[in-house]
């Protein structure tokens, strides 16, 4: 079991460093996209490094609509000629990174507003079903008497066991 | 007004005076009183509560129809208010006359040969020819039993009493019944055989014809030894002359050997006018030297072994010890198998150690080996091995001491007692099986068994002596149930119905209603004993067929809550309750059993039950989880949110994409 587990981790490492190395070959190749998205998703790439959360649910929120914004100047980078010039150009547009840095923030403010009401929603829920629990306790302890909560000693049927009495002799 | 008061209803055709009474008429301890029926007087004789009748003869000696035999009209338990409790009672029509003989007068009549043919002999012919063609034994044939209904010679009548309300010839003295049966004590006898009756026809005659008492003034125990001495028909007749037939009749019915003795085919031929002459009686034999014992000198085994039983129970051991008894009886006797048996005898004795009751227990077991025909001698009780059972009971009801009885059974001196018998006229198999099981029963303490198993067992006849039904006459399950139903009408029934007699009493009448339920009935759990006796008595009334009984249901309602309290679901324990109220008003015990007893009602609430448990259980968990998680606000639902908010923001991310891109396509700008 250990030996198979061993062998799954080692495979995955090595998809990793696979989509890595084929990333970098990617970065390299298209580079002015790659400098354009370095700078148009920097709340993106800001958030996955300061998300502690497991699953980076924060990162997908900010980097989601981070991505919306810069899409539209991408796509004009790529109508452009796709260089470097282009890219500058780009980048140093007020208006884009303005756009870009907007849409970002529609990511933070999305995540903010939607995990308080979520939250607070569910806390109250929660409330409420620590309530209906005691009460289906509380209806189950009325039908089947106090050893239903196995708080107490039972016998091999299910009754409380009590000591026992005198002998019929 | 007083003698209205003292007028009882038994039935509806008789009335009882209970302030006449008939003295001549008292069998034993039974009184006898007045009595009215639709048909003119009668009386009526009513069981002392230690006196066991013979109940279950009553109906072959009805069946026999003879005029000079008192006739049973009813018989049956009735409430005695003299007792304050049910006696037995028995009503026999027409007062039978006087007795020939009455009590406290001299035992001889002098009568003429004329007169005892009579008066005596020939109604007795009859009434015994009778008696053998029905299977039936009186048992009580004496002539204070016996009566003329006129007392004028020319036209008095014969009439032979009763003999059902005591146990087998209890009431009968001593001097009338043959020497074995004398020896034991009256209670004790068993129920008398054939040849009984004819020794006792016998006595009776040889007293109505001789002339003086040659007896008189003599013990019990000194009137056996004559007898034994000299044979019955010497010590009886002494040295007068009885002269012409009767001689040969009283000489054949006076014989100790009951395998020689006269039947009934032979009186039949000798009223028939045949001169038979009677078997020479064989004289019991003597040895030539006697054995000291107890510083008397013994000839004979037979008085030796009455020495041994009821004496000097230490001098018993002291000649097994020193051989001077087997000596004696290989040198003087020269009786191997008396021998053999006495030998026997100490082996079975030492059997049950050295110690306690040793010598009682040899006592008891020599004077077995030595007269085997003898009654069981053991701690100064006497008795026949038919006779243990109505000793027993006599025992419990009167609160004597029953342990020597309880030795005898558990010690075998009953057993060893029915293995020397070798008489045709007992039912030795039927005595071995008996006394097998009661030393069975004795061994274990549990409800229907003890003590009282071996009394219902050994006295089929023995009513319950169970104290809850002290008051009535309980003789059969049935009775059972109407004196509980009776009682728990007047509130007398507190917990529980069935104690140590009634289950014994009942697994002896029929164990079908109460064995299954043993088990139940004696464990340490009360809600199994309030149903054992539940469907105890609900086995009765359905097997019996029974009427309903709404006071003994009702008075289990008050023990029901403890086998409520035994199912989990309180849905279920209100439908019962329903139910059970409803058919304890209509009092059907069936019903209610078979509500409580059902296997699957409880296989299925306990299976309910155990899952009732794991939901609690796992609502608990839930409770516990939620209760750690709601304890910090700022965190719960928080990754709930994030997770939403991702979807929600990648829904508008998609979107926007797709327009974006379709905006692109088609060569328009986005701003």
């Amino acid at each position: 079991m250990a030996l198979k587990n061993n062998a799954a981790k080692r495979r995955k490492k090595g998809k990793a460093q696979l989509i890595l190395i084929g990333g970098a070959l990617m970065a390299a190749a298209f580079l002015p996209v790659t400098l354009f998205l370095t700078i148009a998703l920097l709340p993106a790439l800001t958030v996955i490094v300061l998300d502690p959360a497991k699953r980076k649910t924060k990162s997908i929120t900010v980097g989601a609509l981070n991505l919306a914004g810069a899409s539209p100047f991408l796509l004009d980078l790529w109508a452009q000629g796709h260089d470097f010039e282009a890219a500058i150009s780009a980048i140093t547009d007020p208006f884009a990174i303005t756009v870009i840095y907007t849409a970002a923030a529609a990511g933070y403010l999305i995540d903010w507003s939607m995990t308080g009401i979520i939250a607070a929603f569910l806390y109250q829920k929660g409330l409420a079903r620590k309530k209906t629990i005691k009460e289906r306790q509380a209806a189950l302890v009325e039908r089947w008497g106090e050893g239903v909560t196995g708080n107490i000693p039972l016998d091999e049927y299910g009754f409380p066991l009590s000591p026992p009495s005198s002998s019929p002799d | 007004m007083a003698e209205a008061a003292s007028l009882l209803n038994f039935d509806d055709s008789i009335r009882i005076d209970a302030s006449k009474r008939l003295p001549q008429y008292d069998i034993g301890s039974n009184k006898a009183y007045r009595a009215e029926s639709k048909n003119g007087t009668c009386y009526a004789l009513v069981c002392e509560k230690h006196t066991i009748p013979r109940q279950s003869a009553a109906s072959s000696y009805k069946a026999i129809i003879n005029p000079h035999l008192t006739t049973l009209l009813k018989h049956g338990p009735f409430h005695w208010p003299a007792a304050g409790e049910e006696r037995y009672v028995f009503i026999y029509g027409d007062n039978p006359g006087t007795p020939i003989l009455k009590v406290g007068e001299k035992l001889a009549l002098d009568w003429k040969h004329d007169k005892a043919a009579k008066l005596l002999v020939e109604p007795l012919i009859l009434i015994l020819k009778d008696f053998r063609d029905k299977d039936f034994v009186h048992g009580n044939l004496r002539l204070s039993n016996m009566f003329l209904h006129n007392v004028t010679e020319k036209n008095a009548h014969f009439i032979l009493g009763e003999c059902l309300s005591t146990p087998g010839s209890s009431a009968q003295p001593s001097i009338y019944e043959p020497i074995e049966r004398a020896m034991a004590d009256p209670v004790a006898r068993g129920a008398a055989m054939r040849h009984d009756d004819m020794y006792a026809f016998g006595v009776s005659l040889a007293i109505a014809m001789r002339s003086h008492d040659p007896l008189h003034g003599l013990s019990t125990t000194d009137i056996i030894k004559q007898k034994i001495e000299k044979g019955s028909y010497a010590a009886l007749i002494g040295n007068e002359r009885i002269r012409g037939a009767f001689l040969e009749l009283l000489r054949g019915l006076l014989l100790d050997d009951p395998g020689q003795r006269w039947d009934m085919e032979e009186v039949l031929s000798w009223a028939d006018g045949q001169r038979l002459t009677p078997k020479q009686a064989v004289k019991r034999k003597k040895a030539p030297r006697p054995l000291l014992f107890g510083n008397k000198k013994f000839f004979m085994m037979t008085k030796l072994a009455m020495a041994m039983g009821e004496e000097d129970t230490a001098e018993a051991q002291r000649i097994v010890e020193d051989d001077s008894l087997f000596q004696w009886l290989s040198r003087s006797m020269e009786d191997e198998e008396a021998l053999e048996r006495v030998e026997h005898a100490v082996k079975s004795a030492r059997d049950f150690g050295q110690e306690k009751n040793y010598e009682d227990r040899l006592a008891a077991n020599l004077s077995i080996a030595l007269d085997p025909d003898a009654p069981i001698r053991y701690k100064g009780l006497r008795m026949a091995g038919g006779g243990i059972g109505t000793m027993l009971a006599e025992a419990m009801i009167l609160k004597k001491d029953v342990n020597p009885i309880v030795q005898m059974l558990s010690q075998n001196i009953a057993m060893n007692w029915v293995l020397t018998q070798n008489s045709l006229n007992l039912d030795i198999n039927t005595l071995i099986s008996r006394f097998d099981a009661c030393r069975n029963f004795l061994r274990q303490t549990k409800m229907g068994m003890g003590i009282e198993r071996c009394l219902y067992t050994l006295c089929p006849e023995c009513p319950c002596l169970s104290e809850k039904l002290k008051g009535y006459y309980v003789t059969s399950p049935e009775s059972m149930m109407f004196a509980f139903e009776d009682l728990c009408k007047k509130g007398r029934i507190n917990g529980l119905f069935i104690d140590r007699h009634i289950a014994a009493f009942l697994s002896v009448k029929d164990p079908k209603v109460i064995d299954g339920y043993l088990y139940e009935i004696n464990t340490d759990e009360e809600h199994r004993k309030i149903l054992g006796n539940l469907k105890c008595l609900a086995s009765i009334q359905k097997r019996s067929n029974l009427p309903e009984f709404p006071a003994i249901a009702s008075s289990f309602l008050s023990m029901l809550p403890v086998i409520y309290g035994r199912y989990h679901d309180q849905t279920i324990k209100n439908k019962l309750k329903k139910s059970i109220n409803d058919f304890a008003k209509s009092g059907s015990l069936v019903k209610i059993a078979g509500l409580l007893d059902n296997p699957e009602v409880i296989e299925k609430d306990l299976g309910a039950f155990q899952t009732a448990m794991k939901e609690y259980k796992d609502l608990q968990k839930e409770y516990d989880t939620l209760e750690f998680r709601l304890q910090d606000k700022s965190t719960f639902g928080v990754t709930t949110g994030r997770e939403l908010a991702a979807v929600v923001s990648g829904f508008i991310s998609f979107i926007l994409i797709v327009f974006t891109f379709f905006m692109f396509l088609t060569n328009k700008s986005v701003f």
